[in-house]
């Protein structure tokens, strides 16, 4: 009884301190902060593909900036990070960051006369702000990528994407689900750095 | 049909009206003049409307040629053959090879559309399996839900429970 009251207050200071300063952004403020990240896209876009240094390295940049880093690593993991020593957290960050620049800088494709086009922006709940957008190319089908913002106090930052409908924390989530099953984080920290060597 | 049956009428009629025109000015489909006049494709199946009707995905699948599925999925390919008036037409006909090859191709050509998707997933993921599972059914709900709507499950995936759980 005492353990489970203990738990749930420890739920319940860990949603305060998450939701305390978060409110749902302005739409016209999403839509600029959305736009001046479509172009950064873009220029790792322009990058050519056989320079992967140079597009990890703008990948990399755009991750720190825009990225709210520390929420996406912490509902990548979830319960999971429960107990977990703070050397631990900081460690898989490092190996979770690499392993997106290393995914997304390769993956990404070349430039080719792609527009970045916004359709609109909406909130989501009382946190959250959604800019749908899509990239127009003239012998593809458009591609659409939402974005999920949210201001924790430190100002508007990325917490989300979707690309076709697909999440990129669900994903990761789903991704990292049977290694943190075989072995807790320690397990998911050898097996990332381990994927991240092999991908060098 | 998929759309009006999901009581999407206006893609309901985009699509008849997509059907006339390119069955006409189109040379019964050759070109797809529909799109240049602002008609565009409008892309449902059976699977989808089963899935706008509150039917659950259920288990997940991969089916051999057709790649990811799940049980409303496989039903609702079943019903896209059965409605399909060439696949009618070849059946009757005593065409049925010239159907499965059209299938096979099919297969074929939309494997080579995700092959880079497929071979980056599986190179770069811890669990290639879970991913693929992850990505084909949040895929399926954003279609069920149509790509413009507000009202899909990506967005209500609650990132603070998430936190949590």
């Amino acid at each position: 009884m005492i353990k489970t009251l203990k738990h749930i207050c420890i739920n319940l200071f860990i949603m305060l301190c998450i939701s305390k300063y978060s409110y749902a952004i302005e739409e016209s403020l999403a839509v600029k902060y959305i736009e001046g990240v479509g172009q950064q896209a873009i220029n790792i876009l322009k990058t050519p593909i056989e320079d992967l240094q140079t597009r990890e390295l703008l990948f990399a940049r755009m991750l720190n900036n825009n990225f709210d880093k520390k929420l996406i690593h912490r509902a990548v993991l979830g319960k999971a990070s429960k107990g977990a020593s703070p050397e631990e957290l900081v460690r898989f960050g490092k190996a979770f960051d690499k392993h997106i620049v290393k995914v997304y800088a390769s993956q990404l494709g070349v430039y080719s006369n792609q527009l970045f086009i916004i359709d609109k922006a909406f909130n989501k709940g009382k946190k959250d702000t959604i800019v749908s957008s899509h990239i127009e190319h003239e012998t593809a089908p458009p591609l659409r990528i939402d974005w999920r913002l949210r201001d924790r106090g430190n100002g508007i930052k990325i917490i989300d994407i979707a690309i076709e409908g697909v999440s990129l924390l669900a994903t990761k989530r789903a991704d990292f689900g049977a290694s943190i099953k075989k072995g807790g984080l320690h397990s998911l920290i050898i097996d990332l750095e381990t994927k991240n060597a092999e991908n060098k | 049909m998929n759309a009006t049956l999901q009581g999407d009428f206006t893609r309901g009629i985009t699509a008849v009206g997509r059907f006339a025109v390119n069955s006409t000015a189109g040379l019964l489909g050759l070109f797809d003049v529909a799109n240049y006049i602002g008609l565009e494709p409008v892309d449902e199946d059976v699977g989808q409307t089963l899935g706008a009707w509150g039917i659950e995905p259920g288990p997940y699948l991969i089916l051999p040629f057709l790649g990811p599925s799940s049980t409303r999925d496989l039903a609702g390919k079943v019903g896209d053959w059965l409605i399909d008036p060439l696949g009618l037409y070849l059946i009757r006909e005593d065409y049925e090879d010239f159907l499965l090859a059209t299938k096979v191709t099919q297969a074929l050509d939309t494997r080579v559309q995700l092959d880079g998707v497929i071979e980056g997933t599986r190179e770069n993921s811890l669990d290639p399996y879970a991913i693929m599972r992850t990505m084909y059914l949040q895929r399926r709900a954003r279609q069920i839900a149509n790509e413009e709507s507000e009202d899909t499950s990506i967005y209500d995936i609650d990132i603070d429970i998430m936190l949590l759980d």
